[in-house]
């Protein structure tokens, strides 16, 4: 993917970028607003990674005038503000998504390769297949292999969710927005103990093992065929 | 017109006052009475003895028969008002007046005629062995007394009542001045250093009283203020170092792939100073929320399913750790405040439930409308906190000897306590025996 990170504050831009290109993206780094006005007008980006605060020309009023140009490249903000506030005008402001410094790299990670995927698949679709799963939209019904798969609403969105990012690591903060709408910080693992219950339910008594736990990171449904 | 609340120390004063004065006004009344009443019988008493001492006169000089002479002339005088003479023959034979009793002894008596009429005597032994008895009716006094007791009554009426009027009325001016107070200062109390006493709620003590108080909440609000600059700003400015440093620390671990003991000992510095974070964030947080900014937000949503939603959340949580939740919850309870943070709240009590209530094997979380409160009650049947720990649970970093060793950092009851503050809530915690019953009431939502 070519990614453009704007970041004035070279420890976290310096960590960002290679933590990036290790992974296999291509990146270009802007530290003021007007730089990155430039770059982002110039290239055909998939994703944009802003930071708020930027000298001559801040974050939100960058991505602003962009939108405002029809440039549509989903765009991560990142922000020394962690308010509930500061996220609600980000999203509001044209941004895809929101992350408070510090961050772990594999949030960021996650994040930005779901962006990447935007629009994600067919909101039309009824039916998601994800390799032998088989998942009803409509009728809210799960099948493995041809076997009915009886889940509770939770775990019905909880699978749901996995499938739209499948193949794709999904972090356990994602997972609290996304299906539970929850923005609160728990200390226990609920994401766990739900996961593990639908695990129970989608991956037992199956030969492969769909519902992947990535360490220290999040989880992810393998899409393999 | 509300009914004066009578234990109240200043309606309790004015009754106090107004009953010594009431008081004063009846003994004044009852000696005044008195003594006008003994003055006019001793006025009788002294026209009687001046009648007397004439007969006697007439008597020494020119015998019983000259007596009898002047008494029968004072008795022909068909004086309606004329006194009375009785004139008791050694026989006992009454003459002139009747009497229905002659008194034994000389001297003043009470007596009374034939027909019931009271009457003070003098009774005097004549050297023949006669009695003479001179006297005059009461009854012309006692007009004059039932006048003057109830003129007397009348004006003891009129001083209470004017005394009650009077009351009641400084007693309502002086308990509405404290009533003001009373607000604000709750006000202040419940945290907004802002607030200030309305000085012209009243001149004299009050007005100075209130005075002094806005000069302390003054600078008490500026003192408090820089304080919580302070702390944010220390928060804030230590997020940005550590957050450098956790940076790093991935770098790091990412550096150490191969050397897997390595590497796992980085993952667990990075959680250290995660845990040293999140202090700050909290930090952070609970100023945030206990300057009051946060209020602007506030929105009406329904608290019934946004509370369901979290309960049923962590019931797989609870499961698993064989407590079971018990969730009763009355639907369509709609409150108007910050929908994060009141969530955010609800986790806190939750997961504290969760981590800290040894030996818990229920936790039962009921949401209803008690009168006019919404009241969140969370309990467990854990092991409990002490009696004398349940106060100091909300203070920033408290940890009880037994929790120590758990996970958490000590502020998650403080950012509770902030957050229900902040909304106008109650929090409060009991003994639930076995184990902690933590209640949150807040003043039904009308609109």
């Amino acid at each position: 993917m070519k990614i453009l990170v704007v970041e004035d504050d070279k420890q976290t831009a310096d960590f960002v970028v290679r933590g990036l290109k290790e992974h296999g993206h291509v990146v270009d780094l802007a530290m003021d607003g007007h730089d990155a006005l430039m770059l982002a007008n110039d290239g055909q980006y998939d994703v944009f990674i802003f930071d708020r605060m930027l000298p001559k020309l801040d974050g939100l009023s960058l991505l602003k005038v962009l939108r405002a140009n029809g440039n549509a490249t989903p765009t991560l903000f990142l922000s020394a503000m962690g308010t509930l506030e500061s996220r609600v005008e980000g999203l509001e402001g044209g941004g895809d998504d929101y992350l408070a410094k510090p961050f772990a790299f594999s949030e960021l990670l996650a994040r930005v390769n779901s962006l990447a995927r935007r629009p994600p698949i067919n909101t039309t679709e009824t039916v998601r297949q994800i390799g032998d799963i088989t998942i009803d939209l409509i009728r809210r019904h799960v099948t493995r292999n041809g076997t009915v798969i009886s889940l509770q609403a939770t775990e019905f969105r909880l699978l749901d969710f996995l499938a739209r990012h499948a193949g794709q690591i999904v972090t356990r903060t994602m997972l609290l927005e996304g299906v539970w709408d929850f923005n609160f910080d728990p200390k226990t693992n609920i994401v766990e103990t739900h996961i593990s219950r639908l695990r129970s339910k989608i991956d037992k008594g199956f030969e492969r093992e769909r519902i992947k736990t990535i360490r220290n990171t999040g989880y992810m449904l393998d899409d393999a065929a | 017109m509300m009914l004066p609340d009578f234990h109240a120390t200043p309606l309790r004063l004015a009754l106090t006052y107004m009953a010594v004065f009431a008081l004063s006004v009846v003994l004044l009344s009852v000696i005044t009475y008195r003594s006008v009443q003994q003055g006019l019988e001793n006025q009788l008493r002294m026209h009687i003895a001046t009648e007397l001492e004439q007969l006697m006169i007439d008597y020494e000089e020119d015998g019983l028969d000259e007596l009898r002479h002047d008494i029968a002339e004072n008795i022909k005088g068909e004086n309606p008002h004329r006194m009375v003479y009785t004139l008791v023959s050694p026989e006992g034979r009454m003459i002139f007046d009747r009497l229905a009793t002659v008194p034994v002894q000389d001297g003043w008596h009470y007596i009374d005629d034939m027909h019931g009429n009271r009457f003070v005597v003098n009774k005097t032994s004549l050297k023949d062995g006669y009695h003479l008895v001179v006297g005059d009716d009461l009854k012309s006094l006692s007009a004059l007394q039932a006048s003057l007791r109830n003129n007397f009554i009348i004006a003891l009426m009129a001083t209470l009542a004017l005394g009650t009027l009077g009351g009641v009325f400084i007693s309502r001016r002086f308990i509405n001045t404290v009533r003001i107070f009373e607000k604000t200062t709750r006000k202040v109390g419940r945290g907004d250093l802002s607030e200030r006493l309305p000085v012209s709620a009243s001149k004299g003590v009050f007005g100075d009283l209130a005075d002094t108080i806005n000069a302390m909440l003054e600078r008490i609000e500026y003192l408090v203020g820089n304080m919580k600059q302070v702390a944010s700003n220390i928060a804030h400015d230590m997020r940005t170092p550590l957050g450098h440093i956790r940076l790093r620390l991935e770098t790091l671990e990412r550096d150490l792939d191969g050397q897997p003991g390595q590497q796992e000992y980085c993952r667990e510095t990075i959680l250290m100073l995660d845990h040293s974070l999140e202090i700050f964030s909290s930090i952070l947080r609970i100023a945030q929320i206990e300057s009051g900014v946060r209020r602007a937000g506030f929105v009406r949503y329904d608290l019934s399913q946004s509370l369901s939603k979290i309960l049923e959340a962590y019931r797989p949580v609870l499961e698993d750790r064989d407590i079971a939740l018990e969730a009763l919850v009355d639907p369509g309870i709609f409150f108007t405040g910050d929908e994060v943070l009141l969530s955010q709240a609800v986790v806190n009590l939750v997961e504290n439930a969760l981590v800290h209530a040894k030996g818990a094997s229920r936790l039962v979380v009921s949401l209803a409308r008690i009168e006019s409160d919404i009241v969140l009650d969370i309990r467990d049947n854990g092991i409990g906190v002490a009696d004398d720990k349940i106060s100091q649970l909300t203070h920033a970093f408290f940890r009880s000897d037994e929790s120590r060793s758990r996970p958490g950092n000590g502020l998650g009851l403080n950012l509770v306590s902030a957050i229900v503050q902040l909304h106008e809530g109650r929090l409060s915690f009991e003994r639930a025996d076995p184990g902690l019953a933590v209640r949150i009431a807040f003043a039904f939502d009308q609109s």
